[in-house]
């Protein structure tokens, strides 16, 4: 115990964060658009997950193509999560509970179709890392928590740019506040609501990966994922851009610190303990939105 | 230009326009006047495509109007709707940029610069977000952004609603303007006598069904309209 250990227990968990941040940051962005949660967000995480794992075994990629393959994958699922449970519910009705039961429902299909294809059985990703260590002075670092922070840090850069500065992100900017007149303005409302889909299944895909590097692949990724993002998404206050990335690095530090104190069998509990008493003390989340309003 | 027959909106239960038939001539200005709830604004969201009609049809130059807001919007028909309705999380500038989505990122520039001579006042503001401008200003705002898809027919509800006096006077100014510059205007008014005075054509719209219509100069003299939109 010393200050080394600390210092890569801090890395740790940033990086952890920053896993959560890309989970979070998708989960916001729809929430921002419709005002409801996409509860199938994990099950896409999962099954893109597993569409990278074949990438590495079949055609051997690396970490890139893995990417690539991933947040591709996790893209077009995402597009059928809304055609498929959201796009007529979203014309026809105004009743949170009925996305809640079609978003839900569809990620656990998605789970399921995972556990049917790859049951039982745990898989790994390759090490896509030469070494896993590197060191500066006495202290050794783990490589692959910095290249996951480095590519969460350039995704969500370069999704922030995005949102500021195209026309696409003014109309889903304009979009989160007012659907009817950004349409009476000649968007197509529909258009814009199936890209951000995209873009949200994307970074599930990217996070499924760093999921799969971090950890053994399991089908049941998806629900647990599922849980967490709404958690930090709800942490974070829902919909709000910068209170999911607050809150994704609150929680990773808070589950990597659990996890030295509790071990990591336990560390689940006192992250959900922690997660409780933050709701206790400020319902509305970190950035004010009332998170009781909308699932 | 602009042709509605028997158009009939329903909510539920709710009728809100009753075999509706009027029509617009190409750069003209034509007002619909009718108290609270008469379907003015029902009536400007079903051209739209915002809201679905039961039957009837709406053609702009002898073509069917396409049903979806944004095909609406690409035919040439935008809506300056009620209450102003900017985005306020945007700039002014991103508002007018909204505006003019239909048309191209560099034809949108030049528009906007042509905006800012009209109302310099959104040039001083451009980088303001929208929502914190005063109510006078959210209106020019709506109006500019409405002239930034460059439309062949402007649909305007009820531009002068909760504006201080001298701010009405300029808003008809403007809409004069407008109609002068060639683009064809369908205005919604409670404000009768101002609407009636810079339209060529008025409809009065009553429990969804058109009362009257006739031109605007014509119906300033009628006994009824007088006693019932013109205070006597
Ligand atoms: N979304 C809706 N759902 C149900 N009924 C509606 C809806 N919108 C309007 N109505 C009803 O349709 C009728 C016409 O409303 P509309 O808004 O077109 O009137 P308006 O002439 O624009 O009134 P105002 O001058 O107050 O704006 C009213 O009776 C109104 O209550
Ligand atoms: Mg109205």
């Amino acid at each position: 115990m010393n200050f080394s250990y600390y210092l890569q227990l801090l890395i740790g968990g940033v990086s952890n964060g920053a896993m959560y941040a890309i989970i979070a940051v998708g989960w916001a962005l729809i929430f921002s658009i419709l005002k409801f949660s996409n509860f199938a967000h994990g099950g896409t995480m999962v099954c893109s997950a597993y569409l990278g794992l074949l990438a590495t075994r079949i055609i051997g990629a690396n970490l890139w193509l893995t990417l690539a393959v991933a947040a591709l994958c996790g893209g077009l699922i995402n597009i059928l999560v809304e055609l498929i449970s959201f796009h007529r519910l979203r014309k026809s009705s105004k009743q949170v509970l009925l996305f809640f039961v079609s978003s839900i429902t569809m990620g656990m299909l998605l789970q399921n179709l995972v556990t049917l294809r790859f049951s039982g059985l745990f898989y790994s990703y390759p090490n896509f890392f030469k070494q896993r260590f590197f060191r500066i002075g006495n202290i050794s670092f783990d490589i692959s928590n910095f290249m996951m922070l480095a590519i969460a840090a350039v995704i969500l850069g370069i999704l922030i740019l995005v949102l500021q500065k195209t026309r696409f992100g003014m109309a889903v900017r304009a979009l989160s506040v007012d659907p009817r007149t950004t349409s009476l303005m000649g968007v197509n409302v529909d258009l814009v609501v199936l890209a951000t889909f995209f873009i949200a299944g994307a970074l599930a895909g990217v996070a499924g990966v760093f999921v799969g590097i971090r950890t053994i692949l399991s089908p049941q990724i998806g629900s647990m994922y599922t849980v967490k993002g709404f958690m930090v998404a709800v942490i974070g206050g829902l919909g709000s851009l910068n209170g999911a990335l607050f809150a994704s690095l609150i929680l990773g530090l808070v589950e990597t610190a659990f996890s030295v104190i509790l071990g990591t069998s336990l560390a689940p509990v006192g992250t959900f303990f922690f997660v409780l008493i933050f709701l206790f003390l400020r319902p509305q989340g970190l950035a004010g939105v009332f998170a009781m309003e909308k699932a | 230009m602009l042709q509605i027959r028997n158009l009939c909106v329903n909510y539920d239960h709710v009728v809100a326009l009753d075999d509706v038939t009027l029509s617009v001539e190409k750069g003209s200005a034509v007002s619909i006047i009718g108290s609270n709830g008469a379907g003015k604004s029902t009536l400007l969201n079903t051209i739209s495509g915002v809201v679905k009609r039961r039957s009837g049809e709406i053609l702009l130059n002898n073509r069917p109007l396409p049903t979806s807001p944004h095909e609406v919007v690409k035919a040439g028909i935008i809506q300056v709707p009620e209450g102003r309705r900017v985005f306020p999380n945007l700039t002014v500038a991103e508002n007018l940029l909204m505006g003019g989505w239909r048309i191209s990122a560099s034809a949108a520039k030049k528009k906007m610069r042509e905006m800012y001579e009209l109302f310099p006042i959104l040039g001083q503001r451009r980088s303001q977000l929208a929502g914190t401008l005063s109510g006078g200003e959210q209106q020019m705002l709506a109006i500019a952004r409405g002239l930034m898809a460059e439309p062949q027919i402007l649909l305007l509800d009820e531009p002068s609603l909760g504006l201080a006096p001298v701010l009405v006077n300029q808003v008809f100014d403007i809409i004069t303007e407008i109609v002068r510059s060639g683009i064809t205007v369908l205005l919604v008014e409670q404000n009768a006598r101002k609407a009636m005075m810079i339209s060529d054509y008025t409809y009065v719209l009553e429990n969804g069904r058109i009362r009257k219509h006739g031109k605007s100069a014509d119906l300033f003299n009628d006994e009824e309209i007088k006693r019932a939109y013109l205070g006597g």
